[in-house]
């Protein structure tokens, strides 16, 4: 059981509030893409489910308890954080050592594999990774300390392609050997939207989306061609967005689609959820 | 068991420095004792630098076991009170450490200079000119675990505090209680004809047992748990509510 309940949660930094009287569960053991452009309260969130931060009003829960100042539930969570929280003069060798000292089920024997596969070298001080490698040696943490809980904060940056391909093959398999819940808040929408299995998304602080990305992409669709026939097409149907490139034009609409009204030169795809989510999120 | 771990962190911290500190500490006791028996030799000399370095020493570690064992922590699913317990235990385990270290160094060194604790120096009303008892070296660890502790948590509270406070404070702080103890206090002395600074000796006197021509050191153990509890609660204070910083 891992499953997490964030109730009327709110934080104010000064006048600034990061979130606004957000609730919503996520479900257990699956995977969750956290979105929401830079400042709308995702970070703020997940420190919150940490105990790394207080929120002004609220709570959230994990399996019925209260997560702040717990002990027992904050063994549950492992949260890879965009800021290195570790000592400057440890080695990385080091660190995977203490995390097997504060989360038990920590698969040594796996990090040092997966150390091997992105070429971390363990025998080098934290603050001497580059961007990209201090990001890997987070994702081996959390990857291999089998809390029930992973929320991974920004894990892909710094990564280039290929260290990225890696990270999410490896979350995967890491993911079928042992389902967990796993929540990954990212700005490369693309390239979570083949992992996630749902999606939440956070706008000025608001809950705006919390669904599958089924159900998500079911929503409309998009549709391409000549720009006057789609232009004609789109009529008194709800538009979220459009693209124009030359005299080709693509639409995105929301909304069941009767397939018999589409013209046989218009191209019929689905919803794109960067898309949408640029669409929805844009001011 | 969370408590148990993150103090054994911290501990482990702390090894490498003590291994150091006392490496220099003998070092340099023992370059001092045979250029002393070279130069001045039948000439006994007197020190008690031993308790003295690893008073300044424990404040330095108190001072330092705040920012990075606070994010280490939080890293690690550790709240804020587990460290906070954890802390105080790492403390008091190298206070007790460095009393039992601090013994031993000055017990050799007794044998082969004139040396005096600091515990015995204080008390030497209750145990005059005697040296190593049962009695004296018992409640001398006792005084020093208690000593040890205070001056560290003083050194914690202080790094905790600021942590907490904003850039002005720090600046109000790092400015003003300087300024305070090496004008204000002088001034104030000579304004009430040296109160301040006498009611400030028969505080410290009186706490440590030793006001009055008294020689009591269960005195300062008791003034020192006390103290302990009051920074440790003020300590608490602060902590319950830090985030971490960017």
């Amino acid at each position: 059981m891992s499953k997490i309940i964030v109730k009327d949660l709110s934080k104010n930094f000064g006048k600034v509030n990061a979130l606004k009287n957000v609730s919503f569960e996520f479900e257990e053991n699956k995977i969750y893409g956290l979105l929401g452009r830079n400042g709308a309260g995702k970070s703020t969130l997940l420190n919150i489910m940490t105990n790394k931060l207080f929120p002004t009003n609220g709570e959230v829960y994990v399996d019925g308890e209260n997560v702040c100042e717990n002990d027992k539930v904050l063994s549950k969570i492992y949260c890879m954080m965009e800021k290195n929280l570790y000592l400057d003069g440890i080695k990385v060798k080091e660190v995977f050592k203490w995390s097997k000292v504060f989360y038990p089920d920590f698969d040594v024997e796996y990090s040092l594999t997966l150390a091997d596969k992105f070429g971390l070298k363990i025998n080098k001080k934290v603050k001497e990774l580059s961007t990209g490698y201090s990001s890997i040696f987070k994702i081996i943490i959390a990857l291999s300390c089998n809390a029930p809980i992973i929320l991974l904060d920004e894990p892909v940056l710094g990564l280039d392609a290929n260290h990225r391909d890696l990270f999410y093959k490896e979350l995967i398999a890491n993911y079928s050997e042992r389902p967990r819940t796993i929540v990954i808040s990212t700005h490369l929408i693309e390239e979570v939207a083949d992992i996630i299995e749902k999606v939440i998304i956070i706008k000025d602080g608001e809950l705006i989306m919390n669904d599958s990305i089924e159900n998500v992409l079911s929503r409309g669709y998009a549709i391409s061609g000549v720009a006057s026939k789609i232009d004609e097409f789109i009529e008194n149907k709800q538009v979220i967005g459009v693209d124009t490139l030359g005299g080709l034009k693509t639409a995105y609409v929301v909304g069941s689609l009767d397939k018999s009204t589409v013209p046989n030169d218009l191209e019929i795809s689905k919803l794109d959820l960067q898309k949408l989510f640029i669409q929805l999120t844009n001011a | 068991m969370r408590i148990l771990t993150s103090t054994k962190y911290q501990f482990s911290r702390a090894r490498k420095s003590l291994i150091i500190f006392y490496g220099i500490l003998i070092g340099v006791s023992i370059a001092i004792s045979i250029l002393n028996n070279a130069f001045s030799p039948g000439e006994a000399g007197s020190s008690n630098s031993i308790e003295m370095s690893s008073v300044i020493f424990i404040f330095v570690t108190g001072l330092n076991s705040f920012k990075s064992e606070f994010n280490f922590a939080l890293a690690n699913g550790v709240s804020r009170k587990t460290l906070f317990i954890s802390s105080l235990l790492n403390l008091f385990s190298i206070a007790t450490l460095m009393t039992f270290i601090d013994l031993i160094i000055g017990m050799i060194f007794s044998k082969i200079s004139e040396y005096n604790s600091l515990f015995i120096g204080i008390y030497s009303g209750r145990y005059g000119t005697l040296k190593y008892t049962a009695e004296n070296v018992l409640e001398g660890i006792l005084w020093s675990v208690v000593i040890y502790t205070v001056v560290a948590v003083i050194g914690y509270l202080i790094t905790t505090l600021y942590y907490r406070l904003n850039k002005g404070l720090k600046l109000t702080i790092s400015i003003g209680v300087p300024v305070f103890v090496t004008i204000g206090i002088p001034y104030l002395d000579v304004v009430t004809k040296g109160k301040v600074s006498y009611n400030i000796y028969l505080f410290f006197a009186k706490a440590l047992g030793i006001y009055n021509g008294a020689s009591n050191p269960y005195m300062a153990v008791l003034s020192g748990l006390c103290a302990i509890a009051i920074i440790g609660g003020f300590t608490y204070l602060l902590i319950r509510r830090a985030t971490i910083k960017e």
